[in-house]
């Protein structure tokens, strides 16, 4: 396929997609925050409740219209995606736009993108900063690509999950609050129950995990064909991973083993999806390998 | 012919005036025939709840005080003492009120649902009895639907009003839905029992009874049993045990001290694997320590809390107010425009008629002159006249219909260009059941031709 347009209105695509994603953040907040609850139970209603869900709904196809731009841009960005940290992000951020709208409504009720959008609006911005990606010098990547590519699509995956975990622990504590301080108007209505949301921090958690594993697995196994002298131990990198990796085994083993719950859980979840965060942007490569 | 309102409800009228007002369905269809006959009114419909007793009626414009009559000679009432109650509307301003009291906005209990139901039974009352048509059946139709939009576009009909509903509220935002979880009756009064009905009906699968006198539990445990077998009476002794199987604990027990302590509530998290637990302490003095709220999972409500639930929720219905009413105010326009049109219809009626009949006369005419046509040329002629007229009819009917859903005076002004009279005593309210057929065979009539009309145009 012929990429150069694309990759000529690269930053312009890319626009459009940050300011979609804003304007679709904006729609579900006023979504939760402004409009009136859903009609009662207690009458039995056969018509009118589109009209309350219309914010929601303009709001995600005003994020699928983002994702579809933001595909164009990543297209135009080509394999500097996977190579520099910004194109990455990118990647990330479309990646969670598109997980979202495939699942996020079956996964937690629309209150789900309150928290999901803000992450894949931050992630797009972040690759907008980094000017002419496509102008990064390409690496010659031959045999490793495959892998590399394989490494990075894990733990995009992986980072999806996470992120999902990360905004129902938000909301789960949010709930919390209100129910333990007694607040009880307006907002705590249209957030999921507690279950539910403690429930879909676990699941996504599990696979977020799973697939963090394998991800560590797989780019150390990159950087070791990648340079034969590589000592793992001594990559600040990998150390920070491994370290957001402990955290949420310890959620795994305190909520599986020790029958913890609930709060204190949660905001295990919550700090190590923060530690994710940094182990991604704040820590770099010893080696001169996949960021700079 | 006028739309009238005569009622009272638990803003005018004290409950001892209210209650001599009230008649049970079974009194109904005597009141609506009885309303009907001492009245000599059109259509008639009655809404009596509790807290309203209210008339709608159709019928020429000097009924109101022979409604009045009725109401007295009805209830054995004197109307002197019942005149300072009764409040009157006329036209949109019934309409308004009718809208207001099905959207819940004219409730003791702010949005409340339960109208809505009592102004279908109204309405299905009077039409099962013949005491309605058009004009009253489509007053009501746009009621109940206006009160079904009030409800499902702003939050008017939103949250639990009840300390009852208020807890399954919070327990449905604790653990979704309901169903397979177990509730525990500490103490087994008529409000823990009560709550525990709406638990179970709102999905709960299993329901523990304890009580310092055992046989009381039993009991209790027996009544929720009579349609599956999901509940169980647990000896005082063993709760404090029990305490780790249940997911929301209501306790209403007389006791003067606390039943439940914080260690209790600790152990039983911990038996639980500090799944959530709901506390839900509806006794004075209360049962429960409030110690045990601040533990991890743990959300102990005592009844300020619950009651402070439906307060926070009646206010959140209090805000909604001014949309409803902006919404019933659509729904007055729109029904004034469809009532005013139906005012111009006898005159409709009358122009189609005009109409029909100097085109009979002249085909008629016309044929006699012509006796040698064979059928088919007679049939052409026919259709010849009935195109004309058709045509001619067809836009000062349609500048009728929009005068008069407008209120226009070019109703007037069209009447007068047609040289029409109206049938018999529209206005002065005489021989009123042969004007209605009259009225009714006319409008049909109208109807076919400006149908026609529309057809060919």
């Amino acid at each position: 396929m012929n990429t150069s347009w694309l990759s000529r209105y690269e930053s312009l695509l890319l626009l459009g997609a940050v300011v979609a994603y804003l304007a679709s953040m904006l729609l579900l907040w006023s979504q939760l925050f402004l409009q009136p609850d859903k009609p009662s139970t207690d009458v039995a209603l056969e018509s009118g409740q589109a009209g309350h869900h219309s914010a929601a709904i303009t709001g995600r196809i005003v994020l699928g219209l983002g994702a579809l731009l933001h595909f164009l841009a990543l297209v135009g960005q080509g394999h500097a995606l996977f190579t520099v940290q910004a194109g990455v992000a990118g990647l990330f951020g479309w990646i969670l736009a598109i997980a979202y709208l495939l699942v996020g409504q079956r996964l937690g009720r629309r209150t789900l993108g309150v928290f999901v959008t803000p992450v894949a609006l931050i992630a797009a911005i972040y690759s907008f900063t980094a000017p002419l990606l496509h102008n990064a010098a390409p690496r010659a990547l031959h045999l490793e690509q495959s892998w590399l590519l394989i490494h990075v699509f894990i733990i995009l995956i992986s980072y999806v999950a996470l992120a999902f975990a990360f905004a129902a622990s938000l909301i789960y504590l949010i709930q919390e609050g209100l129910l333990k301080r007694k607040r009880l108007s307006g907002l705590w209505q249209r957030l999921p129950s507690l279950q539910v949301a403690d429930d879909l921090i676990y699941r996504t958690t599990s696979f977020g995990l799973a697939m963090l594993t394998l991800g560590i697995l797989t780019g150390i196994m990159w950087q070791q064909m990648h340079q034969q002298q590589y000592a793992v131990l001594q990559d600040p990198k990998v150390i920070f991973s491994l370290v957001t990796w402990v955290t949420f085994a310890i959620y795994m083993g305190a909520r599986q083993g020790l029958g913890w719950r609930g709060r204190r859980t949660n905001l295990v979840v919550v700090c190590g999806f923060l530690l994710l965060v940094i182990s991604f942007f704040g820590a770099p490569h010893l080696l001169n390998g996949v960021a700079r | 012919m006028q739309l009238f309102l005569l009622g009272l409800n638990h803003k005018t009228a004290p409950v001892e005036v209210r209650e001599q007002l009230a008649l049970a369905p079974a009194q109904l269809p005597h009141a609506l025939r009885g309303l009907r006959e001492a009245s000599g009114v059109r259509e008639a419909a009655i809404l009596s709840t509790c807290n309203r007793a209210e008339i709608y009626a159709v019928g020429p414009n000097d009924s109101l005080p022979r409604l009045e009559k009725f109401l007295q000679d009805f209830h054995h009432l004197p109307l002197a003492g019942l005149n300072p109650y009764l409040y009157q509307r006329y036209d949109a301003d019934s309409a308004r009120h009718l809208f207001q009291v099905a959207c819940g906005v004219d409730s003791l209990v702010l949005g409340e649902s339960q109208i809505l139901g009592q102004v279908k039974t109204a309405f299905e009352a009077a039409r099962t009895h013949g005491a309605i048509s058009n004009i009253l059946d489509e007053l009501f139709r746009r009621a109940i639907s206006c009160g079904k939009r009030a409800r499902s576009e702003t939050a008017i009909g939103r949250g639990a009003l009840s300390v009852g509903s208020a807890a399954v509220e919070l327990a449905r935002q604790i653990f979704g839905p309901l169903s397979g979880h177990t509730v525990l009756i500490l103490g087994a009064g008529k409000m823990s029992a009560l709550t525990a009905q709406h638990l179970v009906a709102s999905g709960a699968r299993c329901v523990l009874v304890a009580n310092r006198t055992h046989a009381r539990a039993v009991e209790l445990a027996e009544q929720f049993n009579q349609e599956k077998p999901i509940a169980e009476a647990v000896f005082w002794e063993e709760f404090p045990q029990r305490l780790a199987e249940a997911d929301i604990v209501i306790a209403s027990t007389q006791a003067p001290g606390f039943v439940v302590t914080v260690e209790q509530v600790a152990a039983a998290m911990k038996a639980r694997r500090q799944r959530p637990l709901f506390l839900v302490d509806i006794a004075v003095p209360r049962d429960i320590e409030p110690g045990a709220h601040q533990l991890d999972n743990v959300f102990l409500y005592d009844i300020d809390d619950l009651q402070g639930v439906v307060n926070n929720n009646l206010a959140q219905r209090a805000r909604e107010l001014q949309q409803v009413e902006s919404i019933i105010e659509a729904e007055v326009t729109d029904w004034a425009g469809w009532y005013r049109s139906r005012e111009a219809q006898p005159i409709m009626a009358a122009l189609a008629q005009h109409a029909a009949q100097i085109r009979d006369k002249e085909v008629a005419a016309t044929l006699a002159q012509l006796p040698n046509l064979s059928p088919r040329e007679q049939e052409i002629v026919r259709a010849l006249a009935k195109s004309i007229s058709g045509k001619l009819m067809h836009a000062p009917l349609r500048h009728l219909r929009e005068a008069g859903e407008a209120g226009s005076a070019d109703v007037e002004v069209l009447r007068r260009a047609f040289s029409l009279e109206l049938a018999a005593d529209h206005a002065n309210g005489k021989s009123l059941n042969g004007a209605m057929a009259q009225e009714t065979e006319n409008s049909e009539g109208m109807a076919a031709e400006d149908d026609e009309a529309g057809d060919r145009a």
